[in-house]
């Protein structure tokens, strides 16, 4: 196995690992796949090893002289690297990268249709498995974990233009959970929306996300958000994030100072994670397109009512049945920064602060039962299709019908 | 002459002649030794004289060749009308191609793709001057030349070159030919404290930070030996600050771990010839040029089993993965306990892995390929 690091990647990969511990494999790292060119250099390997990749397809590098696959998400309807004029890096052909292991695995249902569509073969749909609990339990105040009550939170409070200084005038003070339900919703459960995203990238679509909750929240002030954001805590420190990385991915604002966002980003081990998705009624998510998108299965896995649109990967596993839907609409690439770049050619699904409002609204208009039938039910789906032994099982079949 | 062979000289005008600009001069070296009909020497859009390229050959001086171009006494006219005038101008590029379209066939010599493979490694010009290029330049070679079947492969896995137009040419090792000469005038004597050498350019990709790290875990190997960095200054890594990151200042200041920087053709034969052994741990190489030089002086080697290493080294020599510390310490010290009990047997298989590789059949190998695919075009009236 191998791979350079890279978050989502780096995810994939832990996620996949007890999937194949499942089937009994013997796994081993090889940091430097390209450089095994001759049989002395191979050594290590035999006739059944199996190199299995986690990179983008600009990063793939092969172990010559074995079989070779590529897990490769991907979020978008066209690849990189077509019909582009003028010398280019041979790398950035996603087609030409694809085609060099001897078989792709993506994630999702609609990455799998992109790829054979661009005339890619052996491509077969393999997701990473999510830990799915056997009966997820809620948590409700006051018994919120400690582990989970240490965290240190801050509220939202960015400015722009002329407020562009209000963090250094008025810093945001760090509140532990119990602290903010004390201070703000008067001691009672809130209800408590979660979401969990790299801030950095301009499809996770925060000005939808934080202005649908703002319009929402205005109407039900019951409400309570927290976004857990996945930054880097050598160089995004919290205050970084908050005064350069927030300002450049929300934009319509004059200021922003609400008690009903909070923010965190330490990091979180997988309980602590978990109980966030057990404290949470449902996990709200506004992207724009998505190759799997994990933490809205997890949080599903655990319970919380996924608040979504249902495009892209979601596809694959969001319902009217298990989830409340976000409305969306394709449009054309209009935005710098992502994996595709600015494609007015290429689309992703759009949902305004007004859709996700909508669809916050309507989950607050359920009853508790009406919800945790929801959480019952996204439950179901995700240890039906993405538990570990369902995986496990994809993959086998990949194995055997190679052998 | 059914063909005329225009070598692009462009890496001689390097200062310091190792890697690239070396097999450039070595591939002068070779058409120097041929009838003048049968090549030219071409940089840009001129001609370079051949009475020009001698004196840098022999003089091994980039920097007069600089200064030859400066005052124009190098350059002996236009190599397209130098073209117009020979039978079937056939341009032969030592690595990138520097003008397009003036010859009838092209060829071009591939040393590696570390610059697709491992780009973490290189400097983002380098990237964008050789990646940005690579697929026109395969494009339209009538053959390319790999400096190792490793090479080769990658060509064919990751740019699907066809295995049918690639030509794999092993670069020489042999020292230049007034070698002997040079050695005559020095003192004879043996060095007073062993020592071990480390060949490489300071760079990443030369991976030295894994012979510090041993260094610095088993400190018996400082205790017994010294240790001879040699390589000019590179890209993205400093020597000094690795000593200090190791904590290896101390010895570094009292002379066990030494860095001479760049050294010539004359002083590294010497330091092979009296080596305890060396050390070559590059993360990735086209073909490893510097194990094949240490050998041919009898100085055993313990290289990394990377890309296109093993082709140099082949059964001679001592191999560990670049990428793992615990592969590196067993490795060099079961050579060392083997060179106690075997080293004149050991400097013996060194030379003869050595042997196998000379820069006249490197230039030979070239010749021949150039002057078939020009019969096969020929035949089959492809221009």
């Amino acid at each position: 196995m191998a791979g350079r690091p890279h978050y989502s990647y780096e995810i994939a990969r832990r996620k996949l690992e007890p999937a194949l511990r499942y089937l009994r494999l013997e796994l081993h790292d090889v940091p430097r796949p390209e450089i095994y060119a001759s049989p002395v250099s191979r050594a290590f390997l035999d006739e059944n090893s199996c190199h299995l990749m986690f990179k983008p397809a600009e990063s793939i590098r092969l172990i010559k002289g074995i079989r070779n696959i590529a897990w490769v998400a991907w979020d978008f309807d066209r690849l990189t690297g077509q019909k582009k004029p003028g010398p280019q890096h041979p790398f950035a052909d996603m087609r030409r990268m694809l085609a060099i292991p001897d078989e792709i695995w993506t994630p999702c249902e609609m990455t799998w249709q992109v790829f054979r569509s661009a005339g890619i073969a052996n491509v077969h749909r393999i997701p990473a498995p999510i830990a799915v609990p056997k009966t997820p339990t809620r948590i409700r105040f006051p018994n919120i974990p400690p582990d989970l009550d240490k965290i240190a939170w801050i509220n939202l409070r960015i400015g722009f233009g002329r407020y562009a200084e209000i963090n250094q005038a008025f810093p945001s003070r760090p509140h532990r959970l119990s602290d903010i339900i004390l201070d703000f919703y008067g001691g009672r459960q809130p209800l408590v929306i979660t979401t969990l995203l790299r801030p950095q990238e301009p499809r996770k679509n925060l000005t939808a996300l934080v202005g649908g909750f703002l319009e929402f929240h205005h109407e039900h002030p019951e409400a309570l958000l927290l976004i857990k954001l996945v930054v880097d805590n050598n160089s995004d420190r919290l205050d970084n994030v908050l005064t350069g990385v927030l300002r450049s991915c929300i934009s319509g604002y004059e200021l922003i100072d609400s008690n009903a966002i909070w923010l965190a980003t330490d990091y979180f081990a997988e309980p602590v994670l978990a109980d966030l998705y057990r404290f949470s009624a449902a996990y709200l998510c506004s992207s724009l397109a998505e190759g799997q998108n994990p933490p809205l299965q997890e949080a599903m896995a655990w319970g919380a009512v996924p608040v979504t649109p249902r495009h892209a990967a979601m596809q694959d596993y969001i319902s009217k049945a298990n989830a409340v839907i976000v409305r969306w609409l394709r449009h054309s690439i209009d935005r710098h920064g992502t994996a595709l770049g600015l494609d007015p050619d290429s689309s992703w699904q759009v949902c305004t602060s007004a859709d996700v409002a909508r669809a916050l609204r309507r989950l607050a208009g359920l009853s508790e039962d009406a919800r945790r039938e929801l959480g019952m039910r996204a439950h179901a789906t995700i240890a039906g299709d993405f538990s570990v032994a369902s995986v496990a099982r994809s993959i086998q079949s990949r194995f055997f019908q190679r052998r | 002459m059914t063909h005329t062979v225009f070598v692009e000289v462009g890496p001689l005008q390097e200062l310091r002649y190792s890697g690239i600009p070396n097999v450039t001069l070595n591939l002068c070296r070779y058409w120097l030794q041929q009838p003048d009909e049968a090549s030219r020497f071409f940089l840009g859009p001129y001609v370079i004289d051949r009475r020009a390229i001698k004196t840098v050959v022999a003089a091994r001086s980039g920097g007069l060749f600089q200064t030859m171009l400066a005052s124009k006494q190098a350059i002996g006219g236009f190599a397209a009308n130098e073209a117009r005038r020979c039978p079937t101008p056939v341009g032969l590029f030592p690595n990138v191609k520097s003008v397009q379209g003036l010859f009838d066939l092209s060829f071009q010599i591939v040393h590696d793709l570390s610059f697709l493979l491992s780009p973490e490694f290189h400097h983002p010009d380098t990237i964008a001057h050789h990646a940005l290029t690579i697929l026109r330049d395969l494009g339209t070679n009538a053959r390319t030349f790999c400096v190792s079947q490793a090479t080769a492969q990658d060509l064919t896995t990751y740019l699907d070159v066809p295995a049918d137009r690639i030509t794999v040419c092993h670069p020489g090792a042999d020292p230049p030919p007034d070698i002997d000469q040079h050695w005559r005038n020095l003192p004879d004597g043996e060095p007073t404290r062993p020592y071990i050498l480390v060949p490489g350019t300071i760079e990443p990709r030369k991976n030295l930070d894994l012979v510090l790290i041993g260094l610095q875990r088993i400190p018996q190997l400082l205790a017994r030996y010294d240790w001879v960095f040699i390589g000019s200054p590179g890209w993205l890594i400093a020597f000094d600050d690795r000593i200090s990151k190791y904590g290896l200042g101390e010895h570094y200041r009292r002379g066990a771990i030494k860095w001479l920087g760049y050294v010539d053709e004359y002083q590294k034969a010497f330091l092979y010839r009296h080596a305890e052994l060396a050390i070559y741990p590059s993360f990735f190489e086209g073909f490893g040029i510097p194990v094949v030089e240490a050998m041919y002086f009898g100085c055993p080697v313990v290289c990394s089993y990377s890309s296109g290493i093993p082709e140099a080294g082949g059964d001679a020599v001592f191999y560990f993965d670049p990428t793992s510390l615990p592969s590196f310490e067993r490795t060099l010290l079961s050579a060392l306990r083997r060179l106690r009990l075997e080293r004149a047997s050991l400097r013996a298989a060194s030379r003869r892995q050595a042997s196998r590789f000379t820069w006249h059949n490197f230039g030979l190998r070239i010749d021949q390929a150039i002057a078939e695919t020009v019969a096969e075009n020929s035949r089959t009236g492809r221009w």
